[in-house]
């Protein structure tokens, strides 16, 4: 039996981190960046607290607290909190409001009536669309050197940790209600890319939803990944403690992911590095036996 | 021999006695017409002797338990409750749990209580009829059928004959008064005063809740009586077929 | 048909339906694989699914249908009312609140036993089912509160109302406040009920209580009949009428509250099937108690076995099926009471 749980190493974050700090305050090229930005969602708070320059960002939202679902948490405390209200975001002031594809359309809107300039950023499909949002963001925080930095990291990193393997450990995800990922998820595309084979690829699963226990327990999984557990009892999550799901749980290893898979920030490198790091153990134990 | 003995019974609503300082005592072979207008404490007062409801005084079916109470006497209700669609055989035999040890089947001499009472009440071919689907009246019977198969020494029963036809009224009476020949005793409220004069051995009236009244018919239909009670002229007589009782006028 | 053809047949239909609930899932085994998974034990995934997982949903079947089909007969015979029903009535979504309640304030993990079971140390922790009955057993006692000794429909259905609408929105607002996002997706479950991805650690806890509940209700056979005639006329009978309250309250409140604490506040059983037997038992209250047991078995474990098939890949709820079959049924039986409750 086996255990896997994400190690620690040096953070892919600080590598971002230096990138960004290595160049200039505020680039002279660009001639009226914003001074006072708000963030209203969860992946343009970390994307903004990643590129933006000291007091650009004024706000993020309340959910870049939480532990469970921001890879900046401990970050996030610095900054005013907001709930993604027009009229909370309108009495900050901002100049900038970067909201992401699917926020508020309501509130969007009502800001650009009040004269506004909110800016959505499109949804990462992929490992791939990571980039191109690090540069988007970038540009419009008048960061464009420090993002064209940050997202080159990024690539060349996801170049080295992309080995795709169909013949790699089985995997799985399992979650509250048992709700498992598709293949058309970021979960699929970092599992893959880390060269394990999801089981939704024989299953035929596209889209997220419920894979009843039983199929979850044939399937055979080499590796279970299930998100962290929330305060508070839910009925939903007890699945988890099912002896079923606790017997595949413990013949495959249980991962536990954490809030960098949540978001297509290029905090994700540090997923990958996570999973490589699993992958690697297992395939150990394996010519172990 | 006393079949029921009532000592100063009183029930109360709030501070207003219903059933005021009633005294009486039954004997076996009776036909009792509890008589008196609309909420003179008839219901009351035979509820209370079962204890149905609570009571000062004494009564000596309450302090039976209620299994001996229900082997002493059965009682029929004003309210004519049939809540399920049950055969009426059924219904019947309902008038022998008091006999049945738990859960245990009807024996032949269940059976052989439930087929006579059924038959007293002219109900044969309607043993598998649902209860429910029976007229009023009949349905009356019915319950008056269970009633005589609880086969109890003493049987009270709140207006028993109201809504029958007056065939099903006279036999019913005929019915009661076969039953106390036999040894057994009936207490039935009854309004049809000209039924009560001529099948009841013994009347007793009631009026606010006291008794004011209790005798032979002939001793309790005095023109006094229901003149200062329902506050009618009637007419009296007997002939060899026994007591003529008819209500004439209402005083002024 | 005799009471005791009546019982063979409705024993038979449960073996049916219970080996059809083992049987269909959305893995696909062979018969003769099932069955040997089933009794054998080798610790592999088939086996994994047989007995953790098919036969503990396919047991609460049949425990959950016993409990609500014997608690409507005594409910519908106690109040002799064909509408006094447990879900209707608000006494699955108190016990559903009460359930909801335990699992936010913790109480739910308390009540520790550890118990030996088929040689297998087991914990099992009675705070979950222990506040089910507790929720129950208030709203029961409002219900009679409120309704009163006779059970008019009118009042026994507005005092349900309340009782249901009260429930449901506390249900709410206990997992509106949770600091769990997920505890906000199971109104449904509460609300709805599921027997999906249930455990034998379930079974043990609600199991305890369900044959108390079993015991008491089955004992009321002789008092329901007699009150046939009323009330009046079943103390006559020497029914004692307070004794046979407690009991069909303690009664009622340890089979719904078990119940709804595993699997969800289930709707209709008990009115449909006590509606349905009715006629085959001649309308006596207590074969129907009996009648409506198994009938109860065969109707939760029928519908759990059609929302697997029906719809194997979406979670569709048991208490969506039941009210589907049950509501219509409902409206029937209002048309048919209007004039009693006008």
């Amino acid at each position: 039996m086996s255990v896997l749980r994400p190690y620690s190493k040096p953070a892919f974050a600080a590598v971002l981190a230096a990138a960004v700090s290595t160049a200039a305050p505020l680039s002279a090229q660009d001639i009226d960046p914003p001074a006072r930005v708000v963030s209203m969602n969860l992946c343009t708070d970390q994307l903004a607290m990643l590129l933006a320059a000291p007091g650009q960002l004024l706000s993020v939202s309340y959910v870049a607290l939480d532990p469970l679902s921001s890879a900046m948490a401990d970050e996030a405390q610095d900054y005013v909190i907001n709930h993604g209200g027009a009229e909370e975001i309108y009495l900050l002031q901002p100049d900038l409001v970067l909201a992401f594809e699917w926020s508020d359309p309501i509130a969007i809107s009502m800001l650009r009536r009040l004269g506004i300039r909110v800016e959505q950023v499109p949804n990462a499909y992929s490992l791939a669309d990571i980039g191109p949002n690090i540069r988007l963001v970038g540009g419009l925080l008048g960061r464009a050197a420090e993002a064209e930095a940050m997202a080159t990291a990024y690539e060349s990193r996801l170049a080295e940790l992309t080995t795709p393997d169909e013949t790699g450990p089985r995997a799985a995800f399992y979650g509250a209600n048992g709700v498992s990922s598709g293949t058309w998820s970021m979960s699929h595309q970092l599992v893959t890319a880390a060269g394990f084979h999801h089981i939704a690829d024989e299953l035929q699963i596209t889209a997220a939803g419920q894979l009843p226990l039983e199929m979850l327990v044939l399937a055979d999984p080499d590796i279970v990944f299930s998100p962290e557990l929330y305060a508070g009892a839910s009925q939903a999550e007890s699945i988890l403690d099912h002896p079923a799901y606790r017997a595949v749980a413990k013949d495959a290893g249980a991962f536990t992911t954490s809030a960098t898979w949540d978001c297509g920030t290029p905090l994700v490198i540090e997923a990958l590095e996570d999973l490589h790091a699993a992958r690697d153990r297992i395939l150990q134990e394996e010519t172990a036996e | 021999m006393s079949r029921l003995n009532v000592q100063n019974l009183t029930v109360r609503r709030g501070q207003c006695p219903v059933v005021d300082n009633v005294s009486l005592s039954v004997g076996a072979g009776e036909v009792v017409g509890l008589i008196g207008p609309n909420g003179a404490g008839k219901t009351t007062l035979l509820r209370a002797i079962l204890s149905l409801l609570p009571f000062e005084g004494t009564s000596s079916l309450a302090a039976l338990d209620p299994r001996a109470r229900a082997r002493a006497a059965a009682w029929m209700p004003q309210a004519r409750e049939i809540a399920w669609p049950v055969p009426v055989e059924t219904l019947v035999m309902l008038g022998r749990v008091p006999h049945l040890a738990g859960g245990a089947k009807p024996s032949e001499a269940d059976h052989a209580a439930v087929a006579s009472a059924i038959a007293a009440m002219h109900l044969a071919g309607f043993e598998t009829r649902p209860a429910t689907e029976l007229s009023g009246g009949e349905q009356a019977r019915v319950l008056i059928a269970r009633v005589l198969a609880q086969d109890t020494p003493l049987i009270l029963a709140d207006e028993p004959i109201a809504g029958l036809d007056p065939a099903h009224q006279i036999s019913t009476m005929e019915v009661f008064r076969r039953e106390a020949a036999a040894g057994k005793t009936v207490i039935a409220s009854i309004h049809d005063l000209g039924l009560a004069a001529r099948h009841c051995t013994r009347l007793i009236l009631m009026d606010k809740g006291k008794l004011v009244a209790d005798g032979t018919p002939e001793e309790v239909l005095t023109a006094d009586n229901m003149a200062r009670v329902f506050r009618i002229n009637a007419h009296l007589s007997s002939d060899a077929s026994g007591l003529l009782f008819q209500p004439l006028s209402v005083l002024a | 048909m005799s009471f005791r053809g009546l019982m063979i047949l409705l024993t038979a239909l449960c073996a049916v339906l219970f080996a059809a609930s083992l049987l269909i899932g959305p893995a696909g085994f062979g018969i003769g694989e099932s069955l040997s998974a089933l009794f054998g034990g080798q610790g592999d995934a088939i086996t994994l699914v047989m007995q953790e997982i098919r036969l503990p949903r396919a047991l609460l079947g049949v425990m959950v249908g016993v409990s609500l089909g014997m608690s409507g007969a005594a409910l519908q015979g106690y109040l002799r009312n064909p509408l006094a029903e447990p879900g209707l009535i608000g006494v699955s979504s108190s016990a559903a609140l009460g359930a909801v309640i335990a699992m936010q304030t913790g109480f739910a993990k308390t009540v520790a036993f550890t118990l030996p079971i088929l040689g297998i140390t087991t914990e099992l922790t009675m705070g979950l089912p222990l506040a089910g009955l507790a929720g129950a057993v208030v709203s029961v006692l409002l219900i009679l509160f409120l309704s009163g000794p006779r059970g008019n429909s009118l009042t026994l259905i507005l005092a349900g109302i309340a009782i249901s609408a009260l429930a449901g929105a506390l249900t709410s607002l206990v997992l509106n406040l949770s600091p769990n996002p997920y505890a906000i997706y199971e109104i449904v479950f509460w609300m709805m009920g599921s027997l999906a991805n249930r455990s034998f650690s379930h079974v043990w806890i609600a199991l305890p209580f369900m044959a108390v509940g079993w015991v008491m209700l089955a004992r009321l056979g002789r008092g329901l009949d007699a009150l046939t005639l009323g009330e009046d006329a079943a103390e006559a009978l020497g029914i004692r009428l307070t004794r046979l309250r407690l009991t069909m309250v303690i009664g009622v409140a340890a089979c719904v509250g078990a119940a709804t604490a595993v699997s969800g506040a289930i709707g209709f059983v008990g009115l449909v099937v006590p509606h349905i037997l009715r006629p085959l038992v001649q309308a006596r209250p207590s074969a129907l108690l009996w009648a409506s047991a198994l009938g109860g078995a065969a109707m939760v474990l029928a519908a759990d076995v059609f929302v697997r098939v029906i719809l194997p890949e979406q979670d569709l709820k048991l208490g969506v099926l039941m009210a589907l079959i049950g509501a219509p049924l409902f409206l029937h039986l209002l048309y048919k009471t209007r004039r009693a409750m006008a």
